[in-house]
């Protein structure tokens, strides 16, 4: 039975079957990087799981429950006394499928970042080797069940970190890895009446993309965006009038490309 | 088959249920299909309305609306034709991982057929696939039918308009309607939302034992898994 499983999950993510249009063929695939050219003994570094997508097709931000299955660690092959921390999610973008189905996901690139705690007794001189196996839904119009494995070896060592050249990545991940709101209060966030409002005066585009602790959103894919300084949120379901708000923000400024991302959760305290 | 009323009348007396193909006859069927006409014309009024919010879910507790579709042959069905009746529906899309996984992985869906309808239970599938979509089309869902050995009815809505009036967004998605036609159940089908194996609890079933026994469903509302109803727009 486990086998048959297997093998269907395994035909449907990863079969190269011949075929002009075989829609069962990865369009996602899977690289492990390090930020260091070497492993520190005791220090806690940061791996890259880069995903590089086919033009139109996406895998999932660890959203909303149900919407679509986002990258997980399936198995880590680590060698003793080395272990990895939680995956950090870098905002995603808002999608939205024919019949206003909405998800938040990643198209083209992304590098999910993932903490890995080096042991202090590492012996510099040896060369060790990290690998994770890895499954997630890729999808386009279509979706297909994706799997892969990297594994990346790097040599330990008491020197000083060094960046590697894909260190580049994991910046650019970094940058979009979202804050904490500002405290100067130029950001208003409040859950009100069933609904969640926000207000950043210099705004000219406002998009949340809610997590998977967010209480159901009524229609979120005309209710997460706005051209303009202000945003409602309106809740759904039995627990809409005890809200809670949990997410990213993404404010745009001016006509800037780039936003400025931000952590909601409107049950922390001067949320 | 049809029954006089006399010998319906002698079969409710000893107080037999009557069987599922039985066909009410004369006025019993005439009021059966003035009051579902009732209903038909109210759900017209609601999906007008769900027009503005193209995606907010039928209510648990409220009355599921109507709606006629063809089936993979051509027949025309109609929610009404299960008046009486305890009904499961389940969007469906052949072409989804998370619905093979349910068809070829785990044999679910044809099982709980298997065990309900027994005792009842109406299952229809509805593909609100758009055409030209993944997995949508007369021919698809047909070869899906018979490779996977469907017994019930696979339904094609490819307009979407009762996919949208009924909110759902994902394959699949099920929602459980009583012998009054209220959803008691809607959302997922098990609890394992990964692409493999199936879940511990399954929603549906553990619904339709509370249902059959006359007693209030638990577990009334999850959260759909699976991939997005392939809509045209």
């Amino acid at each position: 039975m486990l086998t048959t499983i297997l093998m269907t999950a395994i035909a449907a993510g990863l079969a190269l079957q011949p075929g002009a249009e075989n829609k069962n063929r990865p369009h996602v695939s899977l690289k492990l990087i390090s930020e260091e050219t070497h492993l520190r003994p005791g220090a806690t570094q940061t791996l890259g799981l880069v995903f590089t997508m086919e033009p139109h097709w996406h895998v999932y931000y660890k959203g909303l429950e149900g919407g679509g299955n986002p990258p997980k660690i399936e198995e880590a092959k680590l060698p003793e006394g080395y272990t990895l921390g939680e995956i950090q999610w870098p905002a995603p973008q808002r999608y939205v499928a024919p019949g206003d189905v909405y998800d938040s996901v990643y198209e083209g690139q992304v590098t999910l970042l993932v903490p890995l705690n080096v042991p202090k007794d590492a012996k510099p001189g040896e060369k060790v080797t990290i690998g994770v196996k890895m499954n997630w839904l890729e999808c386009s119009e279509v979706c297909v069940f994706g799997a892969g494995e990297s594994s990346i070896s790097l040599p330990v060592s008491a020197d000083a970190g060094k960046k590697s050249d894909d260190a580049k990545l994991i910046d650019a991940s970094r940058a979009n890895m979202p804050a904490a709101l500002p405290t100067d209060g130029s950001i208003g966030v409040k859950v009100v009446g069933g609904s969640m409002t926000v207000q950043a005066a210099k705004a000219t585009r406002l998009e949340f993309y809610p997590g998977p602790e967010c209480t159901d959103i009524d229609d979120p894919a005309n209710h997460t965006r706005a051209d303009g300084p202000a945003l409602k949120v309106p809740f759904a379901g039995p627990d809409k009038n005890r809200a809670r708000g949990f997410g990213v923000l993404g404010v745009w400024t001016g006509s800037g490309e780039n936003p400025a991302y931000y952590r909601i959760d409107t049950s922390e305290k001067g949320g | 088959m049809k029954v006089s009323k006399l010998s319906l009348v002698a079969l409710l007396a000893l107080g037999m249920t009557i069987p599922a193909a039985v066909s009410l006859a004369g006025d019993d069927k005439a009021k059966k299909d003035d009051k579902h006409a009732q209903h038909d014309k109210k759900d017209e009024k609601k999906a007008e309305k769900k027009d503005e919010k193209k995606t907010e879910t039928v209510a648990v507790g409220s009355v599921a609306p109507g709606f006629e579709l063809t089936d993979t042959d051509g027949k025309a069905i109609k929610l009404s034709d299960f008046a009486g009746k305890i009904v499961v529906l389940q969007w469906f899309n052949p072409g989804c991982p998370f619905v093979k996984k349910h068809y070829e992985g785990a044999n679910t869906f044809n099982e709980l057929n298997k065990k309900y309808s027994d005792k009842g239970v109406v299952f229809l599938a509805i593909n609100s696939g758009a055409a030209g979509k993944e997995g949508a089309g007369k021919e698809t869902n047909a070869a899906a039918k018979k490779d996977w050995k469907i017994e019930y009815p696979v339904l094609l809505d490819e307009s979407g308009k009762v996919g949208k009036t009924y909110g759902a967004t994902r394959t699949p998605e099920m929602f459980i309607l009583d012998k009054e036609g209220k959803v008691v159940y809607h959302g997922a089908i098990d609890d394992n939302k990964e692409m493999k194996g199936t879940g511990k609890t399954n929603y549906v079933a553990k619904a339709l034992d509370e249902v059959l026994a006359n007693k209030p469903v638990t577990t009334a509302e999850t959260k759909p898994y699976g991939c997005t109803v392939k809509f045209g727009s």
